[in-house]
């Protein structure tokens, strides 16, 4: 435990000294590995175990297609389209942010991918409206969160997997919270924008806003055919997130040279140039995350830990605020997916023996490793996001304190204490009684 | 790697990552690690590991290097094409065939410790999962003729992909981990290569049909680690053999029990469940059409040895 | 000292140009794979062995060859805070120095890492469970990766050193 202290009192202070996350990170695993005595041998083949998964392609991909819709015109009409219904409304374009990352979720198993796509898109627009920079990515980063909230997700197909839970009644666990949170962050959005210069559409008669909205609906018609596309083709049964992912960008091209004829080959090239450092960046973190994760496994530390927590009081309330201690914990040391597993092997059992209902503890795990992806120090999404916003960690971290602490946090103490904003899709669809 | 400081004390590591607690894996290591503790009075103690470990073809190789020391786990043909031999279709069929070629006096056992030995793993036991089918949504399907048409999930592994093409189906590969999103938005409408216990973990409320075709028993291992097992003195060695070898003795009956609880299971929860075992006819032309595709597995095993399997089970060998 | 600074140069711009290539042969590669398999599965109703194997292995290229490319661009993901409390570009200057310094330790760490683990899969002719390739294919990408990062973190820590702290990435200077 000492050690795991100091590996991590390493991390934060390479962090914050300029030392890449990344890197960071990496001395961490060099110190656990050296305090352990663990051979290298143990560390780089899980990370290459997890880097050749297929599902982490969806990553690149669709960084590689909001870069494209930026940079060839896709994505200008897209939000055109939606800010001539919206673009009277103060704050709108933010509002539209957090509902672009909930759809988004719709067709992405994870957080990145949302972050990715929507980060790219929007954040630029956003700044072009007056929103401050540094918010613009904050709210992101945080409500990227919904990309797996809204199903698919692939944590909870780990959670049903290990637990033998239905994975559709995990899916539908965690919609209630994220609606909730889809509400909350609309009107912290609200609150937060009031005191940025935004730039609102000017007043019109109720026709002229109709003809707005008509042509640039037809202007946008080619990028609105995107993600119908992509929905079409996964809940169409044709093909696979990742399959769709990849195959979209066979779209995207074309679209851009020819019909708006805003891409060229050179920028092209860049495009993918530029998606595929982005990726790097952010793989190269989970690489020592990993790492870092096997290590305190292998140790048993996490074990540790919960026992430590569990050990505290007999009271359901209390034990249940020390498991969301214990989750907001892993979450700020793991990744989310070796956070899944491990936090479902290890609590699952005593949470049945306290009568928790296995769908409502999914949904607690959900939004509580969901925020764990953007609670310093690992909060791989939030350092993605300003990489993406190409803005420094002091101008969105603050922003993006308000909105876990206020928007997040209440979340998961709702999900937690109120069973039913869980259980009540799951029930209405028959996964549980 | 086990440490043999003082008085001849031995740390070691053992672990099941497919299926968590409680689980009759999970049990079993556990049982292993707690029955040599007690007879060595605390000298070998153990740290045991789930699911939260690795995935199981990664605990192959941890296994093999040394960093886990035993392992109850399916076996991981990346380092050993001959582990093929184990995904060819129908062996065998009934609970009483996979006792006589994988129980402890089993004609398999010889090749089975001869592999492992080249991989720098001892071979300890074979732990019979059960046997598998496919489960399915639209449509319940026990012929060629019935299966026409029907796309599913088989596990990437040419013998599998074979032996259901064969059986009628239209194998589609798909990542594992996508494999609920893709019977559930239709791009598959099922998968195969689980049996009733995997079925009813993963899909019981995707799939409506369980077809228990019994293409293959599925095989896994008790293995330790080479090195850890010479450091060993030889009492030693003996001792953990014998708790094993128990341990897999058991599970023989313990695998039909399983899957025949499962299947209940599964029909209590509104599965429709066929058993090809229940129509000998449809059994007999599904392990006809299987087994064509052992000369596959002669490439890629060695036809040396999918000749001894041959001859155990009477095919006749060309 | 001209002559080395050319031959330096054309080193530089081919190391470049060789990921780049890599990149986008990856990338291109992945998609008409995946393309493939969207297509033979519905409209052809047949399954491909190993596509995904093979996109996901190569995937390994991508990853890491982006790693060093944003090395060598200066991009790395940061959360530095110090230029909010340090004011002095010398004490400033020391600090990264010293950020880029112990990079180039890490990366030496991971190259070594990598160089043991590419030595023992080819000891035990580890290959992919469908494809039957040779796994190393897509382990080396981790070495030549890390080495690359090696490498570009010590030009960053000796750019550090003689130009001061605010070094503007490459990708800038090249305009
Ligand atoms: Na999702
Ligand atoms: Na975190």
């Amino acid at each position: 435990m000492t050690d795991l202290a100091i590996g991590l009192g390493l991390l934060v202070i390479l962090m914050v000294n300029g030392v890449p996350v990344a890197m960071a990170f990496g001395a961490m695993a060099l110190y656990l590995a050296t305090a352990f005595d663990m051979g290298s041998a143990v560390l780089i083949p899980t990370a290459f175990y997890q880097l050749k998964s297929v599902v982490l392609l969806t990553i690149p991909f669709f960084i590689l297609i909001g870069t494209l819709m930026s940079s060839g015109g896709l994505a200008v009409r897209l939000i055109d389209f939606v800010n001539s219904m919206v673009g009277r409304i103060r704050g709108g374009l933010g509002a539209v942010a957090v509902v672009a990352c909930a759809m988004f979720g719709s067709i992405g198993g994870s957080c990145s991918s949302a972050v990715a796509a929507i980060g790219t898109i929007m954040i630029p627009r956003m700044e072009e409206n007056g929103y401050d920079r540094g918010y613009a990515t904050a709210l992101v980063a945080c409500a990227s969160i919904l990309g797996q909230l809204i199903p698919p997700s692939v944590s909870m197909i780990l959670f049903a997997l290990i637990t033998y839970q239905s994975i559709p009644g995990c899916w539908l666990a965690t919609v209630g919270p994220a609606f909730l949170t889809i509400i909350i962050f609309c009107i912290f959005n609200y609150f937060m924008t009031r005191k940025m210069p935004l730039k609102l559409l000017p007043k019109a008669s109720l026709s002229e806003q109709l003809k707005g909205v008509a042509t640039s609906t037809v202007k946008a018609s080619w990028a609105l055919a995107l993600p119908m596309i992509i929905l079409g083709g996964i809940y169409g049964g044709i093909a696979t997130p990742t399959e769709s992912a990849c195959v979209s960008v066979l779209y995207v091209i074309p679209v851009s040279m020819f019909v708006y004829k805003s891409l060229t080959m050179k920028g092209l090239g860049k495009a993918f140039v530029s998606a595929a450092t982005t990726t790097g960046v952010l793989v190269i973190m989970l690489f020592f995350v990993m790492i870092n994760t096997r290590i305190m496994t292998m140790e048993q530390l996490p074990q540790e830990m919960a026992a430590w927590i569990l050990s505290i009081s007999d009271d359901k309330m209390v034990i249940l605020l020390m498991v969301n201690v214990f989750l907001l914990g892993i979450g700020m040391i793991m990744d989310d997916i070796s956070g899944t597993i491990l936090a479902a092997s290890l609590l699952f059992p005593v949470m049945k023996k306290l009568g928790i209902h296995p769908l409502h503890f999914a949904a607690m795990l959900g939004v509580n490793l969901g925020l764990g992806n953007v609670t310093p120090p690992t909060a791989p999404i939030l350092y993605l996001a300003g990489r993406i916003g190409g803005v420094r960690i002091e101008s969105y971290l603050k922003p993006a304190l308000i909105l876990m602490v206020g928007g997040l946090l209440p979340v998961v103490l709702a999900t937690t204490y109120w069973a039913d904003l869980s259980l009540f899709l799951p029930r209405l669809f028959g996964f549980a009684h | 790697a086990p440490g043999q400081a003082q008085a001849g004390k031995v740390k070691l590591k053992i672990a099941q990552t497919v299926f968590p607690a409680p689980s009759a894996h999970m049990d079993s290591v556990k049982r292993i690690a707690d029955k040599v503790t007690k007879a060595t009075d605390g000298r070998i103690t153990f740290k045991v590991y789930g699911p939260e470990l690795a995935d199981w073809a990664e605990l192959n190789e941890m296994v093999m290097r040394g960093d886990i020391d035993i392992m109850l786990s399916p076996l991981s043909p990346s380092y050993d094409p001959r582990w093929n031999a184990l995904y060819a279709p129908y062996i065998v069929t009934t609970y009483k065939e996979a006792k006589d070629a994988f129980g402890p006096d089993g004609f398999m056992n010889p090749m089975l410790k001869e592999w492992a030995d080249d991989t720098n793993m001892i071979w300890l036991g074979a732990w019979l999962q059960g046997f598998t089918g496919v489960s399915l949504s639209e449509r319940p399907a026990a012929t060629v003729e019935e299966a026409k048409g029907i796309k599913i999930r088989t596990t990437p592994i040419a013998a599998y992909e074979c032996c259901w093409s064969k059986l009628g189906f239209t194998p589609s590969l798909i990542p594992y981990s996508e494999v609920p999103t893709a019977i559930s938005t239709g791009v598959v409408d099922g998968q195969a290569g689980g049996g009733p216990f995997q079925t009813y973990s993963c899909c019981r409320d995707l799939n409506k049909y369980f077809m228990f075709y019994r293409d293959s028993v599925e095989v896994w291992a008790y293995a330790m680690n080479k090195d850890a097992w010479n450091k060993l003195d030889a009492k030693d060695r003996e001792l953990i053999a014998k708790v094993v070898a128990e341990e897999a003795q058991a599970r023989i009956a313990g695998a039909e029990k399983e899957d025949m609880e499962y299947m209940k299971k599964l029909t209590d929860y509104g599965l429709t469940v066929v058993d090809l075992a229940d129509h000998p006819k449809k059994l007999a032309m599904a392990k006809q059409r299987g087994r064509s595709c052992w000369k596959k597995l002669d490439e890629i095993v060695g036809k040396v040895w999918m000749d001894k399997i041959r001859k155990s089970v009477n095919m006749p060998i060309e | 000292m001209s002559a080395s600074v050319n031959i330096l140069n054309k080193v530089d711009r081919f190391l470049a140009g060789s990921m780049k290539t890599i990149i986008i042969a990856v990338i291109v590669m992945a998609t008409f794979t995946m393309f493939l398999q969207v297509i033979s599965r519905y409209v052809f109703q047949v399954a491909i062995s190993g596509l995904d194997e093979l996109a996901g292995h190569t995937a390994v290229w991508l990853y890491l060859m982006g790693a060093a490319y944003g090395t060598y661009e200066r991009t790395h993901i940061k959360a530095d805070m110090m230029h909010l409390f340090v004011k002095s570009p010398r004490v400033l200057q020391v600090i990264r120095a010293a950020a880029a310094a112990v990079s180039v330790v890490i990366s030496c760490y991971m190259t070594t890492w990598a160089f043991g683990y590419i030595k023992w899969s080819i000891l035990k002719h580890e290959v992919t469970p469908t494809l039957r390739l040779p796994t190393v294919i897509f382990q080396l990408p981790i070495l030549i990766g890390a080495f690359l990062m090696v490498v570009y973190f010590l030009r960053e820590f000796i750019d550090i050193l003689r130009r001061g702290p605010q070094v503007s990435p490459v990708s800038e200077q090249e305009g």
